[in-house]
């Protein structure tokens, strides 16, 4: 239900939406969508035109046009009336679309994502052949990522045969996020110990971070982890880094993350941890484990 | 996007079961099951396992299949579900790929209603306003509905504001499970409007202004009571509304919108777009979209 209700819930979740989401299937390559010849910028404004077009209320911008995945679907994403974000899966053979949201759906509709996200290879805890992994996509300057982050780590108190891999997301709409990433990854390349204690207290102090101050604050707050704050600092401004980084963003988008945060539990997205109260959660993760493979 | 998923929900609300409640204030809808492409459809066993797959973890949630077929998209299964008894949705999965979309079928291009005024040249009830129109409001109604009741005088309006326009009354009595005597009143009118055109709309708004007081045990002794009040030589009209033909005729035109998937009552083409809850349209909103309608004529 709460998959299938997606649309309604995305506003709902606590949730911080990406100004520019993305398609699941944007960079796709496979050959179920090969085939598919995308409408153009101008053929998707007539098509909208013709149907809004009477009510000069009716405003749309169209954000992207993309495959879907599935053959002879065009993903259309459209931002009506400034406020309302649609996808349109435009069959153009048969003048029609569906307006709705694409979901896994199958006897297998994890595996993919799941697939992708062996890829995942930020900073992580818990065993390593475990039963199933749990990947986040966080910013550090986002307040539902600090409000997750308990019910996430008690979730894998609860689950001791699951692993938990930390991924940065930060999203362009917060001024010192990635600031805050690229502190973070080197964080936890020169301890991945003290990386929890620095992404604990950095959600903790969110509220006193400024972009103006980012680079003093979170040296501040490296050293209070334990960590040598001028080599991280210095580490956080390397080119190389900057690229680890936009690789973990990358990662996200190819699996449909649009906000965070955005956790993946084998597989499956819950944004904004699917609105789903703990025990909920419990129950997904469980049954994740016994669909380990599936 | 609140909004517009509240209105998917609502719209398939009567996707099942035949309605005349309607609160959905949409002027673009699902429209017409064109010819369904060959697809080897999914058992209801492999759509069980999928949703199992996906909502099993919750032993609150349960789930009904109420449909698998061939949806108008080629490649696409359409799976009318419904989870926790709430309004069924459509889920259009393609069986080669892992995924699936939740949501309406929509016209979508640059000539999307073109499908929907195709069949409508099927349309042979009775009609009032302009002989050669620029377009054709087509109305699918029941007598008994009142929202349909609600909708004659705004149609009545727009034919006079636009007098280049002209106005069709389709039969759509609902099953006789929800309006006892729908079907009977859609007979008698059939034959009213075979008599005479004007007598015909005369009749109509007759039974709708005593929607309140027609009941299914009495409604030959109203419809015909009502017939003589118009004009209409109740007798006859009596007579061959108890034909056969009568019958097929009401139900051709019951065919013709279930072809169009018409499923609720009234539904309106206008030019061919299905508009619904006409009746909570502003006026000038539908004045416009008539407008635009013209202004698009064949297109």
């Amino acid at each position: 239900m709460k998959q299938v209700l997606l649309a309604v819930m995305l506003l709902l979740l606590p949730f911080t939406a990406s100004p520019q989401p993305q398609s699941r299937h944007k960079n796709t390559g496979s050959g179920a969508s090969a085939g598919t010849k995308l409408p153009t910028d101008a053929e998707v404004d007539t098509a909208l035109k013709r149907s809004f077009g009477y009510d000069p209320a009716v405003t749309w911008k169209i954000l992207h046009i993309s495959s879907s995945g599935a053959p002879g679907i065009a993903d259309v994403f459209v931002l009506l009336n400034n406020k309302d974000f649609v996808h349109f899966y435009v069959i153009p053979s048969v003048q029609r679309a569906i307006q709705g949201e694409m979901v896994p759906f199958g006897p297998h509709p994890f595996r993919e994502e799941r697939q992708k996200l062996k890829a995942a290879d930020g900073p992580a805890r818990g065993p390593k052949n475990p039963a199933i992994s749990i990947i986040e996509f966080s910013d550090l300057e986002c307040p539902y990522c600090k409000a997750a982050q308990p019910t996430i780590d008690r979730l894998t108190a609860d689950f001791p045969q699951v692993r938990f891999v930390f991924q940065n997301f930060p999203l362009p709409i917060h001024p010192w996020a990635m600031k805050a990433a690229l502190y973070a990854d080197c964080a936890s390349r020169q301890n991945p110990a003290a990386f929890w204690k620095f992404l604990d207290s950095t959600f903790e102090n969110q509220g006193s971070i400024a972009a103006a101050i980012a680079d003093e604050r979170l040296k501040q707050l490296a050293t209070g982890a334990g960590l040598d704050a001028g080599k991280i600092s210095a580490c956080a401004a390397l080119p190389s880094t900057a690229n680890r980084v936009k690789k973990s963003i990358a990662l996200g988008k190819s699996v449909g993350v649009q906000g965070t945060p955005t956790i993946f539990i084998n597989g499956r997205a819950l944004p904004g941890l699917g609105g789903l109260a703990y025990d909920k959660l419990k129950s997904l993760v469980q049954f994740e484990i016994a669909h380990a493979q599936k | 996007m609140i909004a517009i998923a509240a209105l998917v929900v609502a719209q398939n609300s009567s996707a099942q079961k035949p309605s005349s409640t309607n609160k959905a204030k949409s002027t673009t809808t699902a429209e017409p099951a064109g010819t369904p492409s060959p697809v080897l459809l999914p058992s209801q066993a492999e759509i069980a396992i999928a949703l199992k797959r996906n909502f099993g973890y919750d032993p609150g949630l349960t789930w009904t299949i109420y449909d698998i077929k061939p949806a108008v998209i080629p490649g696409l299964v359409d799976v009318l579900v419904s989870l926790n008894k709430q309004a069924p949705i459509h889920v259009y999965m393609s069986p080669d790929t892992p995924y699936a979309v939740v949501g309406n079928l929509i016209p979508f291009g640059a000539d999307p209603f073109a499908p929907a005024r195709e069949k409508l040249k099927g349309a042979d009830g009775p009609t009032k306003g302009a002989a050669s129109p620029a377009i054709e409001i087509v109305e699918f109604s029941d007598l008994e509905c009142p929202h349909c009741k609600k909708a004659a005088p705004i149609l009545n309006k727009l034919v006079t504001d636009f007098p280049q326009v002209r106005l069709r009354f389709q039969q759509f009595p609902l099953p006789a499970s929800m309006h006892p005597w729908a079907l009977k009143a859609a007979e008698y009118a059939d034959c009213a409007g075979r008599e005479s055109q004007d007598g015909f709309w005369k009749y109509v708004d007759t039974i709708f202004e005593n929607q309140g007081s027609i009941a299914a045990a009495t409604a030959d002794d109203n419809l015909k009571q009502y017939a003589t009040t118009v004009g209409l030589d109740a007798d006859k009209v009596a007579a061959c509304a108890a034909n056969a033909d009568t019958e097929a005729h009401v139900k051709q035109s019951l065919q013709l919108g279930q072809s169009l998937d018409v499923d609720q009552t009234p539904t309106v083409f206008i030019n061919g777009r299905r508009v619904l809850g006409i009746g909570d349209i502003p006026y000038e909103q539908l004045k416009s979209l008539v407008q635009f309608e013209i202004d698009h004529a064949g297109k």
